[in-house]
């Protein structure tokens, strides 16, 4: 088997060189700003015909536009001595370009503030702390959504500014702890703001689990998901009848209440044409401690998951009006009940 | 049917693939899973012997069903105003000896979403997840509108497809009455922080009404305090149907604690078209506490407990019921970054219900052996406190991920059930899951 497996992953996996190094070019924002640079100096916002407005300020890169060429750097650093590859390159050798800016983020720095304005450091500058040692980065999200863009956070406008979460991982977008035991309390986190979980999750993720069709469910067909929460963990068909009597009524919650009914029909397990009954012996009588009254009284639902189909056969010649049975219900019944629109109360009530 | 969609789903590709512009992102993400499973099912026969007495056999009933189950999403169609979404299932048994159905399927989701903001219009089959309890599966249309400073109101109508109330989705032929379901829902939110809705569903079913439920949920997030809570009141005659609340609160970054409080009622989802809606039944109300340990950020461990208290003697039939039940559970979890590790969970459950007491134990784990190589163990043991009820099952998976899109696996399990002291069982998996846009 182990053969097997790893003759598996040397086709799929191949035999690689290392990758060659990838050239990153050096900067540091704070011996510039010491020197009293102003940040317009370098980072412009070029016009749409590419034309920069101060005269003094550098001539942008090709392929970063917020980025001086560098052209402009050597226009400071000329000293052949001093100012060697190696200064601002981490591979000499085969110099790249900037990094290609990365398109997760929808942002125009036009729409937002001039950089001769000097107020690049209210989003740049929040980890400031000094200026020798200052490297302004992305500003957390935090930063936009608590000020101007607090109504799109508030309306889900995600899409605004970032082009698809899917690529992020849960803990770095999730805004809801989704720990150990989340699966117990998702239901009213869910029907309460269903549109922040589908931010992250589609809709068929919901469908995983409350497709509730014939078939293996998702834990047992993708048994790789052995970290998740589920509720049918295991061999749960060998089990679901204990746990149908501690659970009272949550199974019929997602799966009906007739739900049983198929597969007990053809396992011939009761149902409302199976030949054997699986009841014990004295199930008739009411006041046995095994007798269908008390059972029916503690989980009905499990009554209605056979019998739905043939209840006026099973329970109406004794319960009804003038029958041997007593009342079946229960303290207050018939607030909603009007005879006239519901037949099921003919059946024993005859007008 | 499950070919069906699939070649939907294969045509609906190129059509997802020219929609992209070059302003708004085009996703599509599609997962196919066909699983070839062989598990023996037992049946339950009656027979006479030759002295004329009546005695009931289980006799084993191969079966090798082929399981599909397709979905499709995809968003940021014609310039991003359209969305997809399609979920279904397939299953065909290539075992002519087998009983019950041969061939089923249906769809479980399939409708288009148009968002003009800040209203959004759908169309087809969805499932709302507020209104009856566990939801609602609806073929009809809805409108929801989103405005800035956080309020929200959407509202829905269609017949309702729900397999809440009966076995399998789609309508069934047996309705021989109208069936239409609406409702509407008003909420505030202020994402990730706090929301409250309170919403109305109505379903009529077999021509009279089914149910009427009002539907309230909220939460709030203020710091280290997580508060949930949420219920289903019975509209049509007044009543709680289910309700759950509770609070975590984070004590320190590696532990937090948190109470909750469960109220179901399920007399109340027996629909009124069943006589056994006027039979008399219980209800439960759970109260419980839990802590959860994260010493690193890796590992979780979660201790919980429950006092369960079962609805009181409104019949002297009931004198005799158990009043006072219990759930102990302790979970643990190690779940590393992607790649650093294997995947644990370990699960021990305790349960008593006051007749009968119920103890289940699952484990789990899944690791990288090689690259594109996951093998998943995992297994399961439970027994009641009567005896006779026993049941285990341990699996042994392998997944093979290495080709584009593609995942095949394999899984054996040997098991032993109430019915059978020991079986083999084997799964066949194979997934296709393509996405564009990313």
């Amino acid at each position: 088997m182990r053969r097997a497996i790893a003759i598996l992953a040397l086709l799929a996996g191949g035999c690689h060189e290392p990758p060659a190094p990838h050239d990153h070019i050096l900067f540091a924002h704070g011996p510039h700003l010491r020197e009293g640079m102003s940040c317009a100096r370098c980072h412009t916002v070029p016009a749409s015909d590419g034309a920069v407005a101060d005269e003094d300020s550098a001539t942008p890169s090709a392929t970063r536009p917020m980025l001086p060429s560098e052209e402009s750097c050597r226009g400071c650093h000329d000293d052949p001595a001093r100012d060697r590859c190696s200064r601002c390159h981490t591979v000499p050798a085969s110099p790249g370009r900037y990094a290609a800016r990365t398109d997760d983020i929808r942002f125009d720095h036009e729409d937002h503030d001039d950089p001769e304005s000097g107020r690049c450091v209210s989003c740049h500058g929040e980890d400031m702390t000094s200026l020798a040692t200052f490297e302004p980065g992305r500003p957390p999200m935090d930063t936009c959504t608590s000020s101007c863009h607090a109504d799109d956070m508030r309306s889900l406008a995600c899409a605004r500014c970032h082009q698809d979460l899917h690529q992020y991982s849960l803990n770095d977008v999730a805004l809801v702890d989704h720990g150990i035991g989340f699966l117990r309390r998702h239901g009213a986190r869910a029907r309460a703001d269903a549109a922040l979980c589908s931010q992250c999750h589609e809709p068929t993720f919901c469908e995983d689990c409350h497709l509730t069709a014939q078939g293996p469910p998702l834990e047992v067909y993708d048994p790789a998901l052995v970290y998740r929460d589920f509720v049918h963990r295991g061999d749960f068909t060998a089990r679901h009848g204990v746990e149908a009597g501690l659970e009272r009524g949550t199974c019929a919650r997602c799966h009906g209440v007739s739900f049983c009914d198929g597969c007990h029909t053809a396992s011939g397990i009761g149902g409302s044409v199976a030949p054997g009954s699986p009841h014990p012996p004295g199930w008739l009588d009411p006041l046995s401690s095994v007798g269908h009254a008390r059972e029916a009284r503690r989980d009905l639902l499990g009554c209605v998951s056979c019998h739905e189909s043939d209840a006026e056969r099973t329970c109406v010649p004794c319960h009804r009006v003038g029958g041997v049975a007593g009342n079946p219900h229960p303290p207050g019944f018939g607030a909603s009940m009007d005879p006239l629109l519901h037949g099921v109360c003919r059946a024993c009530h005859a007008p | 049917m499950g070919r069906y969609l699939v070649a939907v789903m294969l045509a609906l590709a190129p059509v997802v693939a020219r929609a992209q512009t070059d302003s708004v992102p085009v996703r599509a993400r599609a997962r196919h899973d066909a699983v070839l499973s062989w598990s023996p099912r037992h049946r339950l026969d009656t027979s006479t012997d030759p002295v004329g007495l009546e005695q009931q056999l289980w006799r084993r009933v191969d079966t090798l069903p082929l399981y599909h189950r397709v979905s499709l999403d995809a968003s940021g169609l014609l310039e991003g105003k359209v969305s997809l979404h399609l979920a279904g299932w397939g299953a065909l048994d290539l075992l002519a000896d087998s009983s019950g159905a041969i061939a089923a399927g249906d769809i479980a989701i399939g409708y288009v979403e148009v968002d003009l903001e800040p209203v959004r219009l759908w169309a087809g089959r969805r499932f709302i997840a507020w209104g009856p309890p566990g939801g609602l599966h609806v073929d009809g249309g809805g409108v929801s509108a989103r405005t800035s400073f956080g309020l929200v109101a959407e509202a829905f109508g269609g017949r309702p497809v729900t397999p809440t109330r009966i076995s399998l989705l789609g309508p069934e032929a047996s309705f021989d009455g109208a069936a239409a379901s609406w409702g509407a829902r008003l909420a505030y939110t202020d994402a990730g922080t706090f929301a409250a809705s309170a919403g109305y569903a109505e379903t009529w079913s077999h021509g009279i009404l089914e149910s009427r439920v009002v539907d309230v949920a909220a939460y709030w997030d203020p710091g280290d305090l997580r508060i949930e809570a949420g219920g289903k009141i019975d509209a049509a005659s007044f009543g709680l149907a289910q309700a759950r609340a509770g609070a975590t609160y984070r004590v320190v970054r590696e532990l937090s604690v948190d109470a909750d409080y469960m109220h179901v009622e399920p007399g109340r989802w027996i629909p009124p078209w069943s006589i056994l809606s006027v039979f008399d039944t219980s209800t439960f109300d759970e109260a419980g506490a839990g802590a959860t340990l994260r010493p690193i950020r890796a590992l979780a461990i979660r201790a919980e407990g429950a006092a369960r208290v079962y609805s009181s003697a409104s019949n002297a039939y009931q004198a005799d019921e158990a009043r006072v039940g219990y759930r102990v559970e302790l979970t643990g979890r190690v779940l590393p970054n992607p790649g650093d590790g294997p995947r644990v969970r370990v699960l021990v459950s305790r349960r008593d219900d006051g007749t009968m007491g119920y103890t289940l134990i699952t484990a789990g784990a899944a690791f990288d052996p090689f690259q594109h190589v996951v093998m998943t163990v995992d297994g399961a043991f439970a027994i009641d406190d009567q005896g006779g009820r026993e049941s285990a099952i341990g699996r042994a998976s392998v997944d093979f991920t290495g080709l584009a899109d593609w995942s095949i696996g394999l899984t054996v399990a040997l098991a032993r059930t109430p019915i059978a002291a020991a079986e083999a069982r084997g799964m066949l998996r194979i997934q296709w899951s393509p996405e564009v846009g990313r």
